[in-house]
Order: structure tokens, then C-alpha cells, then sequence
């Protein structure tokens, strides 16, 4: 198969998953719980009210009328309306991503880069005190809560001993830095502004590590894995015996094979990275989507929480089908 | 994989074994208890603490547990050293057996409405499932069920993560027997007093004992991670099941509409999920399930599409056997041990995620004693210092979800075993 | 004639969780320059073991727990640990860094399965650069590239090709790239773990005549591991014959084939069946050999044996020179 077909293929392949996934969301919001407007309001409300309300908001429509102009929309980059101040969910939306893609960028490179170190270094060192001690250490990110973790650090380190800031990205009393690409370390860096680059970075430490933390575990336990069972092919005993150093079979053989894997799995964590960003913002207070979702639940605008969801799904699909080609590209044996 | 490991992976059958407290090693022992010790002694600590401040029968209760549970090992130990002797088969031990677990609970029945009749029913349960649980966690110790005969790693971090979950489970089951105050009673203390000698852990905002929220606070998550786990058990693996064994059109669309699910961020779809449905442990557990049935049908239906490659089954097919026949008898009991792995791994993932849930506001009313709720109380008042709301409820789903993550870690060594040595 | 290689109590332990298993018992042999020794024994008898060994690449959890491992070299080669003199060298004694000088350049390995020896993510070409650059890392890409090209070219296969990927190789191509990375530094020494066991008839004749060209023209002394009689027959001056970690036989070829003296041999050779005698009664050996993590005393080979004798099952037989010039372990031949 040519990367061609292949890349081709899999983009057909994801057109029924979105499709499917947009249909799910619009069933189980919209249809389940029969009236979302009547839900809003909770209490009793004027019907007058009520009828315009639902008029504003397109929700008098034929339901199939409502779910075509709903896919239709989302095809269009076009979210839905906010059932709270009738604005259109997108402009929400974009404006908050940039926040949500610097925390999450940096927080799964925290993850691949410690992941990659320990579990090397756990394959290396195969049933001794530090494999266990990796190990063990991988599990217990695993179970604990993101946001227990957050919250920790937060004390220990911003409340206790005061070292960082906590709470948004930015003090409120500067400017930040010019938006040319919404993320406050890169544009500080385009900016030539020192300052800016400083204190966005220290306001990302804390976040960064308690997300990294929760998702390096998965990467420690799959580059170790990873790691044993390409140590013990014969193409590396192989190169071993042909004299090449240790660092060359480790890192050029061993590693650069197993990472095809940890690649796939690093497109696999997108949905647990965004999902541990959600939680992770909310936190720190981090102006992103998952701030942007919790608020808006606890104010029952379902419009809102269907368009974030949705945002959700198909930035994750997207994400994952990016890091299918990449794999394709990488492997000599797919890419001819 | 030989047919005892996998059928005992299973149903966890009891049967005797040679492995007793002498010849494990003491390394073995140093390891288990590095592992567990701090955890045990948090959570027997608190459990000594509300027995201390406890004004009620909270240690007869315990005392009584601890009473039931050696009465169980002491019969176990018995049945297996009768099959040693060979004075009873196998089967007729364990009936035996059971005959004495059924004793221990009358007798326990008529002692507590001997004792405490306006509220017999409630201690006899709390005595009754609290002295299983310690009698189970004993012979786990003891007995080593078959599974945990895997000498070395695996076998220990499953003894491990097993025994965290049972000491949970105990303190939940006893709880309501220890706490020192009522945990919905207000303004036992000052709201969010520090920890002292009168709330030992400190209180909430609004003046409720955090020692007896925390001990009490465990049964919301459980019930929630059980029912979700549940369905997601009854659904994923039938589903998977049938999907891979036949195979074409009928799988081709499940297995899309599974890897959608699959592919979508986990807790953004819960949370679409349990906003729709409101409170209530069945709405969360059913907004959880919907989530992670996809690992159970992806799982099963690896399984079982390799499986039916196998030449057993083939020879099978060959020699004329049933549909069902190859399902039950040659798939399901290979497909299953994967099945158990997703499980135990799930159990955590249900906890974290019911967890989240709560974190963003999609959890239960304050008149629940619920982990979740007081670690989000918590995270309110974390920046005025008031760090023992958030602590001591964090700690205990930390527990919870690592007890179930080792066993789970170690199961998939012993059962799925990906390197061979 | 001086000895290109020479093991003496060579014992090699595999730390399992039942136990120790002793899978290289106590060996003890020479070999002399430009030969073909043929070590041959069923699979799990340590004579893969034997062979890596050699190479001091023990797969784990195996280590050698006793014993030296002399060979022979002809100049001082240098090495950032401490160059290693010529003459007779211990190589149990040298570091790892000096070790892995050695292989490739003195000591060449060739795998079992040429489909998994080679690494799936370098091209042909790389292999050959990496290799000799590992050995001396002052010769340009593009000599190295041209040596490795020469190489191939001698081995039958199109110089341009190393551009190529190992999956694009057939298996018999592939066994030829591995005997030319063995070959490319001119070792003296050429271990092959059963190098044509995976390939058909046809392509298993070319290569075994090619590697006695080779054997030839660059002065090899090998050792070839193998289950396979017919081979050995072919290609090897001596055979050894190992049972259960312990060498039972050592002889020249045609002694073995015509007189073999330990009743193990015999019976392997029994079990052969020839087309010259079509007619021959094929014997198979009852039972299977013993548990190597708890050995029996004595003989391992009495509970099988035909002859067996009370000596047999408390004494080890020690390797004496039997009546046809060979070495053999067995309490038969004992009494003279």
C-alpha cells in the first residue's frame, strides 16, 4: 500500500466514526432528554418566555430539521448558540483553544519525554530495585486524580511555600503578550518579550507536571514493554554482536523501533489528554474549554456543553488521524 | 495456560495448596508490606481513632468482625487439612464449609437481635459482610487462592491491590457502626475547624465531622464503581462476543460505533452523559458504563478473532460441533481472563471517573457522604490553607482506585502474559 | 597449528523463578585454526548457549558463572578501555567496551532467522555504515558504503540494493546481507546458530557452498551450530555433540558418521535417515532429557541410555580420548 492510499483510506475511514460520534451527541443530548429548554429553566417559566426562548434557539424545529442544521453547522466551524447569552458557541470556543492547546502541547511532551526516559531506563535495568520502583511509581499516577494531584502541588507549592502563581494564565495587572498564535510562550518569544515568556512559563509549571504526571504512567509502562521485547529481538542481539556500542543498540535500534508503538499510543492518549485537561484547568483556574464546560454546566446551558462535546470529538479524531499518517510516514514498511 | 490458572482466574475456586505462611519467604513478606504498610496503617488508623471516639458499640462491632473472620480462616484451614489427611474429598470439604460459613451467619443473626434488637438488621450486616471480608482477606494471606500462587511480582501486587480494596470495603461495611458523630450532622465543630482532638481529621464548612464523612464516605464510590462495572460487563462482553464470532456486516457496524465511543475524550462524554441524567448513583454508574464498554467488546473481540484461528477450534469446527458449543466451551473460557484484566483496571477507572464527575459539578447533594463531594469541597477552600477537607477524602480514592490498578497490573502479568521468561 | 579459539569449563547459568539451569555444563574445547567445527545436539542442549557465549551476549537471565574463554589474535587492536594485546586472550576477563570491540571485528556472528536479524527501520546500506563506523569511526560514510557494497557484490547481490529495506530482501537474500555484515571487518572467527535451519533446500545449498568459499578466501575458522546431520556432514572438519549442557563427543567428522562412540551419538545418528540406505530401521530415543533446573546425578543421558551401567547414575563421566582419536564422556570407555 502506497502512503497515498493509505492516508486516503483512513480519511474515508474516519468520515462514518465523526458522522457517528456527531449523531451520538446529538442523540444524547437533544433527544434523551426530550425538551433541553424545559431542563434549563428548571423551575417553572412563562410559556411565553419559554416559546420565544426556544424560537431563538432553533429548538422549535422538526427534530431531523434541528439535527441537519446541527451537522450542517458543524461542517461550517459553526457550534450552536449558548442557551445563556444567545452568542454563538464558537467564538467562545476558538477563543479559549489556544489556552487548552498550549497546556495540553507541553504537558504531553512532559509525558513522552519522562515516560521515554523511565521506561528506557526501567527496560534497561529489567527486574531490579529501579525497574520495580518505575513501575510501581506508573501505577500510582495512574490511580491517582488529576485534579488531587493539582490540588496538592497547588498547596505545596503556591499556597504553602509560595513559589508560583496559580489561578489563569496571566497576572491580570500586565498585558499579554500580541495574539498571533493565542499561546502565551510562543508569541512572547515572536514578541521578544522576556518578561512575558517568564511569567507565562511560570504560571504553565504547575499545570504542566500535574497533567504530565497523570499521563507519563501509561507512556512509562508501554516504552517499557516496548523496550523488553525489542531488546530481545535478534535484529538488536544481532547488532550487538556486530560490535555496535550500547548507546547506538539502545537508543538507534531498540528505541527508534519501539517508538513506532509509543507513537500509536501517544495518538491514543489525545482523548485522556484532553479529558485530563478539562479537570486539570479547572484546577488551576486555566481559561480554557474545561473551564469553559464546567461553567457552563453548572448553568444548565446544554447548547453550550453539546457544542463544547462536539469540539471535543472532532479535535481528538482529527488529532488521532494526524498521528496515523505520521506513523505511516515514519514506517519504512508502510511508506514506499 | 494451563486449565487451573485459567478456570481459578475465573471463579477464583478455593482449593488447597501447598503455599502456607511458612514457606513464603520473608523477602516476599517485606515486599507486601512496603507495598500496603503505609496504606493499612492509614486506614487502620482511622478506623483505631473512630473506635476510640466512638460513644456506641463501635469496638464490639469491630472486635466482633475481626471474630467472625478468624472463625472463617480457622474453617478453611480446617476443610483443607481434612483433604490433606484425606478424611473428606475434596467436594464434601467444601461443603462442609459452607455449612460453617451458614452457622457463623445464624449464629451472628441471633447474637445481634440478642443484643441490639430495635436495630438488628443493620449489625447483623454490617457484622456479617465485615467478618467475610476480613475472614477473605485472611485466607488470601493464608490460603493463596490458586491465582496468587504466581510466585514473585505479579502474584504480590495482586495480593496487594486485593488487600487495599478489602480493607476498604471492611471500613465501608462497618462504618456506620464507627463513626464517631453522624456524618450529615451539622456543626458537630466550628465549620472547617483544623484537626484536634475532639474532630480528629478536622470538620467541613459546614461543621461536619471529616473523620466520620471519610470513613462513611467510601460506599457512594463503590456502589458506583460495582453498577457501572456491572453493565459494562453484561453489555461489552456478550456484545463482543457475538459481534467477532460472526463475523461481516453485524460486526463491522458495532465495531464502528464501539471505536467511536472509544476514540471520544472518556469523561467529556460521561459528562454529557450525567448532565442530561441529573444526579443519583444509577445515572452516574449508567453515564460511566457507556464510556468503557468499548474496552471490554475491543478486548473480547481481539480475543476471540484469534482465538477462532486457533487449531483447536478449527479441529472442533472440523469435527462437527455446535455454534454454542465452541462459543462457551472453547472461546468464552480463553476470551475471559482478558475479560477480568479489563475489569479490575475498570473498577479503577469507574472511581477516578465518578470522581471527576463530581469535580465538575455533576455529583451528589450534600446530604451524601461521598469522597468526591468533600475532596471538591475541598479544592474551595484550598486557598485559605483549609488543606484537611481535600487530604484525608483524596487519599482514600487514591487508595481505592491503586488497590484495584495493582490488582489489575498483576492480574494481566498472570493472565495475559505479553513476555515470556 | 596454534588454537583460534580455546573454552575451558565454560558453565553458563540460567536464573530462573524454579530455579538455577545450568544450560553450559563444565565445556571444555579447543579449536584449532581454519576449521569447521560443527557443534551438533537437539534443541534446549545448550549448544545456541555455547555460541553466544562466545560472544559474551548470554540472552537473560543467563550469565556465565564460570570458566575462560581464550582466542587467539593476531595484532594489538586498540580500544578506549585499554587496547587488547595480540596473542591468547581471555575474553571472560575484558570490559564490556573492549568486548564489544572485539565482536564484529574478531568474532562474527551470524542468527538463525535472517527475517528478524536485521533492523526493520535502516536500510541495507545503513547496517553496513553503522557497523563499520562502530569500529572505527574515522572512515567516511561513503568508503564505508562503497566496502559494504563490494561485499555484497561478492555475495551475489546488486550493489544497489543498499538502499533497500530488509523487507524488500527474500530470507536467502537476507542470510546473505548477515554473512556479509559478519564478514565485512574479516573476522577470524565465524560463529553461525543454525544459519540455514529457516530457508529452503535450494537456497540452504548456495549458502552453505558460498560460506565455504568464503570460509576459504578469508582464512575462517567457524563454528556452526546445528540440528541438522546432514549439513554437518557436509561442511564440518569436527563435530561435537552436546547433551544437556555437557559435550559427550568430540571427533572428526568421518569418525563420528562411522564409529560414533557415546551411545547418545548413536543413537542420533540412528534416528537420521539416509538415502543411500533406504532400507536403514530409523531408531527414536525413549524419554526426554531431564529437568535442567533439577538435575539428575551422574550421566544425563542414563535414563535413556541402552547401556547404562551404576556407575552411571552417581558418577559424571569425565571427557576422555576414545579409541578412534576423538574425546568422549562416557564410563564405557572408562576402564582402559
Amino acid at each position: 500500500m502506497t502512503l497515498r492510499s493509505y492516508v486516503t483510506s483512513r480519511v474515508l475511514l474516519m468520515i462514518p466514526m465523526v458522522m457517528l460520534l456527531l449523531t451520538l451527541v446529538f442523540v444524547i443530548l437533544r433527544i434523551i432528554p426530550g425538551d433541553p429548554a424545559l431542563l434549563h429553566f428548571e423551575k417553572g417559566v412563562d410559556p411565553v418566555v419559554l416559546a420565544e426562548f426556544r424560537t431563538r434557539l432553533g429548538l422549535d424545529k422538526p427534530i431531523l430539521e434541528q439535527y441537519f442544521d446541527y451537522l450542517w453547522g458543524i461542517f461550517h466551524g459553526d457550534f450552536g448558540i449558548s442557551m445563556q447569552d444567545y452568542q454563538p458557541i464558537s467564538t467562545h470556543l476558538f477563543g479559549r483553544f489556544p489556552a487548552t492547546l498550549e497546556l495540553s502541547i507541553y504537558s504531553i511532551l512532559f509525558a513522552v519525554l519522562l515516560g521515554l526516559a523511565l521506561g528506557v531506563k526501567a527496560s534497561k535495568n529489567y527486574d531490579t530495585t529501579t525497574d520495580h520502583s518505575i513501575r510501581l511509581f506508573s501505577i500510582v499516577t495512574y490511580a491517582i486524580p488529576v485534579f488531587f494531584l493539582g490540588m496538592v502541588l497547588q498547596f505545596i507549592f503556591s499556597i504553602w511555600l509560595g513559589w508560583l502563581p496559580t489561578g489563569r494564565r496571566f497576572p491580570g495587572r500586565y498585558t499579554p503578550p500580541p495574539t498571533i498564535t493565542g499561546l502565551y510562550t510562543i508569541d512572547s518569544i515572536l514578541a521578544g518579550d522576556l518578561f512575558s515568556l517568564v511569567t507565562s512559563v511560570t504560571y504553565l509549571i504547575l499545570p504542566t507536571i500535574t497533567l504530565g504526571t497523570i499521563l507519563c504512567g501509561i507512556f512509562i509502562r508501554f516504552t517499557r514493554t516496548n523496550m523488553l521485547e525489542t531488546l530481545r529481538m535478534d535484529f538488536v542481539i544481532a547488532a550487538q554482536a556486530r560490535g555496535l556500542s550500547n548507546g547506538t543498540v539502545t537508543y538507534r535500534y531498540a528505541l527508534r523501533n519501539a517508538f513506532l508503538p509509543i507513537l500509536t499510543m501517544i495518538g491514543i492518549q489525545f482523548a485522556a489528554l484532553l479529558a485530563g485537561a478539562i479537570l486539570t484547568e479547572t484546577t488551576f483556574s486555566w481559561p480554557g474549554l474545561g473551564t469553559y464546560l464546567v461553567a457552563r454546566i453548572s448553568r444548565r446551558d446544554y447548547t453550550a456543553i453539546q457544542g463544547t462535546v462536539v469540539f471535543f470529538g472532532v479535535l481528538v479524531s482529527m488529532l488521532t488521524l494526524f498521528v496515523d499518517i505520521l506513523y505511516a510516514y515514519l514506517d519504512p514498511r508502510i511508506r514506499l | 495456560m494451563d486449565r487451573t490458572k485459567l478456570i481459578s482466574g475465573v471463579f477464583f475456586q478455593l482449593i488447597p495448596t501447598k503455599e502456607t505462611f511458612e514457606n513464603r519467604s520473608g523477602k516476599w513478606w517485606f515486599a507486601l508490606l512496603a507495598l500496603v504498610g503505609l496504606a493499612l496503617i492509614y486506614i487502620s488508623g482511622l478506623i483505631l481513632v473512630a473506635v476510640g471516639s466512638n460513644s456506641g458499640i463501635g469496638l464490639q462491632v469491630v472486635a466482633g468482625t475481626f471474630v467472625i473472620g478468624l472463625l472463617v480462616l480457622v474453617s478453611s484451614a480446617w476443610r483443607r487439612w481434612m483433604v490433606e489427611q484425606e478424611f473428606l474429598t475434596k467436594k464434601r470439604a467444601f461443603i462442609w464449609f459452607i455449612g460453617f460459613c451458614v452457622i457463623i451467619v445464624i449464629a451472628v443473626s441471633v447474637a445481634s437481635f440478642a443484643v441490639l434488637p430495635a436495630a438488628a438488621l443493620d449489625l447483623w450486616f454490617a457484622l456479617v459482610s465485615g467478618g467475610f471480608t476480613l475472614g477473605f482477606a485472611c485466607l488470601l494471606l493464608y490460603d493463596f487462592y490458586p491465582v496468587l500462587k504466581e510466585r514473585g511480582n505479579p502474584g504480590l501486587a495482586v495480593t496487594a491491590g486485593i488487600l487495599l480494596v478489602l480493607s476498604i470495603v471492611y471500613m465501608t461495611f462497618i462504618s456506620y457502626w464507627i463513626v464517631p458523630h453522624d456524618p450529615f450532622t451539622l456543626d458537630v465543630g466550628l465549620p472547617l475547624a483544623p484537626p484536634s482532638s475532639r474532630t480528629p481529621l478536622g470538620t467541613t464548612e459546614l461543621g461536619q465531622d471529616l473523620l466520620s464523612r471519610t470513613i462513611a464516605g467510601g460506599a457512594i464510590m463503590l456502589q458506583v464503581a460495582v453498577v457501572s462495572v456491572i453493565v459494562c460487563f453484561i453489555i461489552g462482553v456478550p456484545t463482543g462476543l457475538a459481534a467477532a464470532y460472526r463475523g461481516g456486516m453485524v460486526d463491522r457496524v458495532v465495531s464502528l460505533v464501539m471505536d467511536s465511543i472509544f476514540a471520544f475524550p472518556g469523561l467529556v462524554l460521561a459528562i454529557a452523559i450525567a448532565a442530561m441524567l441529573g444526579p443519583g448513583i444509577i445515572n452516574m454508574a449508567i453515564s460511566i458504563a457507556v464510556v468503557y464498554v468499548p474496552s471490554y467488546y475491543r478486548v473480547i473481540r481481539s480475543q476471540v478473532l484469534s482465538i477462532k484461528e486457533l487449531p483447536y477450534v478449527e479441529a472442533a469446527v472440523v469435527m462437527g460441533a455446535r455454534d454454542w458449543e465452541i462459543l462457551f466451551q472453547y472461546i468464552l473460557p480463553n476470551a475471559l481472563p482478558s475479560a477480568i484484566v479489563v475489569l479490575s483496571i475498570n473498577f479503577a477507572d469507574a472511581i477516578l471517573t465518578a470522581a471527576g464527575l463530581t469535580f465538575v459539578g455533576l455529583g451528589f447533594p450534600i446530604d451524601i457522604a461521598d469522597w468526591g463531594y468533600d475532596l471538591t469541597a475541598g479544592w474551595g477552600v484550598l486557598i485559605i490553607g483549609k488543606w484537611w477537607l481535600m487530604v484525608f477524602p483524596g487519599i482514600m480514592i487514591v487508595l481505592l482506585a491503586l488497590g484495584f490498578t495493582l490488582a489489575g497490573e498483576g492480574l494481566s502479568e498472570i493472565l495475559t502474559p505479553k513476555l515470556r521468561e | 597449528m596454534t588454537n583460534a579459539l580455546r573454552i575451558q569449563d565454560l558453565t553458563v547459568e540460567y536464573k530462573t523463578r524454579r530455579g538455577v539451569a545450568r544450560a553450559v555444563d563444565r565445556i571444555r574445547l579447543s579449536l584449532e585454526e581454519n576449521r569447521t567445527l560443527g557443534l551438533a545436539g537437539e534443541s534446549g542442549c545448550g549448544k545456541s548457549t555455547l555460541g553466544r557465549a562466545i560472544m559474551r551476549l548470554v540472552p537473560y537471565p543467563g550469565q556465565i558463572a564460570d570458566g575462560n574463554i581464550y582466542i587467539n589474535i593476531d595484532e594489538d587492536i586498540p580500544c578506549k578501555e585499554g587496547d587488547i594485546p595480540k596473542g591468547e586472550v581471555d575474553i571472560t576477563e575484558l570490559n564490556e567496551e573492549q568486548m564489544r570491540v572485539l565482536r564484529g571485528k574478531e568474532i562474527a556472528y551470524i542468527f538463525q532467522d535472517p527475517m528478524t536479524s536485521l533492523n526493520p527501520m535502516l536500510t541495507i546500506g545503513s547496517h553496513f555504515v553503522q557497523m563499520i563506523r562502530a569500529h572505527d569511526p574515522e572512515i567516511e560514510k561513503e568508503e564505508a558504503l562503497d566496502r559494504g557494497k563490494e561485499v555484497l557484490e561478492g555475495l551475489g547481490i546488486l550493489p544497489e540494493r543498499v538502499t533497500d529495506y530488509p523487507h524488500q530482501f527474500s530470507g536467502g537474500m537476507r542470510q546473505r546481507v548477515m554473512i556479509g555484515l559478519g564478514l565485512v571487518l574479516r573476522p577470524r572467527l565465524l560463529i553461525s546458530d543454525e544459519p540455514t535451519t529457516s530457508l529452503d533446500v535450494i537456497v540452504e545449498a548456495q549458502i552453505l557452498e558460498q560460506m565455504a568459499e568464503l570460509k576459504k578466501k578469508f582464512n575462517l575458522t567457524m563454528i556452526l551450530i546445528t540440528h541438522n546431520l546432514g549439513v554437518l556432514a557436509q561442511t564440518a572438519d569436527d563435530i561435537a555433540i552436546m547433551y544437556c549442557g555437557r559435550l559427550v563427543e568430540l571427533a572428526s567428522v568421518e569418525n563420528v558418521f562411522e564409529a560414533p562412540q557415546h551411545p547418545y551419538a548413536q543413537a542420533l545418528l540412528l534416528s537420521v535417515p539416509d538415502v543411500t540406505k533406504p532400507d536403514k530401521k530409523l531408531v527414536w530415543i525413549p524419554g526426554a532429557p531431564p529437568d535442567l533446573v533439577d538435575p539428575i546425578p551422574g550421566c544425563m543421558f542414563n535414563p535413556r541410555c541402552p547401556m547404562a551401567m551404576d556407575i552411571c547414575k552417581t558418577q559424571v563421566p569425565p571427557l576422555i580420548e576414545s579409541e578412534t582419536g576423538g574425546l568422549v564422556a562416557c564410563h564405557l570407555y572408562g576402564g582402559k
